[in-house]
């Protein structure tokens, strides 16, 4: 079990993490052409953005398996679904 | 509580699949919606959320530890996040009615109208709900081995700060 000060101090962590992986996501939006490996990023950062709030700000790294594991089968699904419809997207667009 | 979460969640993958296979039938319309959107204000308006979860979660460890006094200034601070976000929502929609762009100007930005309302409501409502177990813990209603209530409506708004993690990049960034 952490302490107070432990778990504060990951609460600033995955905050800053979380802050970082938007304003990368940002950049991709502001300055590049979205190609499939670019899509491909953002689509991971999503889970990991998620995984970040999941475990450390809801605190369910701990908790019951099946209401942790229906959450991150969510986080993982809806990505993955992005992601194919954006390099379906562009294959038949050529 | 799970229950709720798991409806809401729903209802939200629904319209991501709705989105998903109308970007299938309409690409190009799609590729260029994201251009045409306030960047700024969707990058902002994320930052302004994740720290709200971030508020959220101190409140928790607060009464966690028995401070109440702590626990009451961080959700009041998680209600002015809402606020904030809100508030950018609302100059956003101003900024695309000065662009021309309403819920009619394509399938994309109907898509888009449909999406952001759905997900400022659930904002607005955690809100309220945020501020009812900021109203509790005032009430000292809430203690360090009993504040279920708090964790509810704080798992609620992680919950709408989730559902913003896929909606950014799918409206702002992918289209």
């Amino acid at each position: 079990m952490m302490n107070y000060r432990q778990n504060l101090l990951q609460l600033r962590n995955s905050w800053l993490v979380l802050l970082a992986l938007t304003l990368l996501t940002s950049t991709f939006a502001e300055s590049m052409a979205i190609t499939g490996a670019i899509a491909l990023l953002v689509c991971a950062t999503i889970s990991l953005k998620a995984s970040q709030i999941i475990d450390n700000l809801m605190g369910l790294r701990h908790a019951n398996p099946l209401i942790r594991g229906l959450v991150y089968c969510y986080f993982l699904l809806i990505p993955l679904m992005i992601g194919a419809t954006v390099f379906y997207t562009k294959l038949i667009n050529g | 509580m799970w229950i709720l979460i798991y409806a809401e969640l729903t209802e939200f993958a629904l319209f991501f699949i709705v989105f998903l296979i109308a970007k299938v039938f309409n690409p190009e319309v799609f590729a260029a919606g994201p251009q045409q959107l306030n960047t700024s204000a969707g990058v902002v308006n994320t930052l302004v959320l994740l720290t709200s979860s971030f508020f959220i979660a101190r409140a928790v460890a607060a009464m966690k530890h028995g401070n109440t006094k702590k626990c009451l200034r961080w959700l009041l601070l998680t209600v002015a996040a809402g606020a904030v976000y809100c508030g950018i929502k609302l100059w956003e929609h101003q900024w695309n009615l000065d662009a021309d762009i309403t819920i009619n100007t394509n399938l994309f930005f109907s898509l888009y109208y449909y999406l952001g309302f759905n997900h400022f409501l659930h904002v607005a409502i955690g809100s309220c709900a945020v501020l009812w177990a900021a109203l509790n813990t005032h009430l000292n209603n809430y203690s360090k081995d009993d504040h279920e209530g708090l964790e509810s409506v704080a798992c609620y708004w992680h919950m709408i700060d989730l559902v913003w993690v896929i909606i950014f990049p799918l409206l702002y960034v992918l289209g």
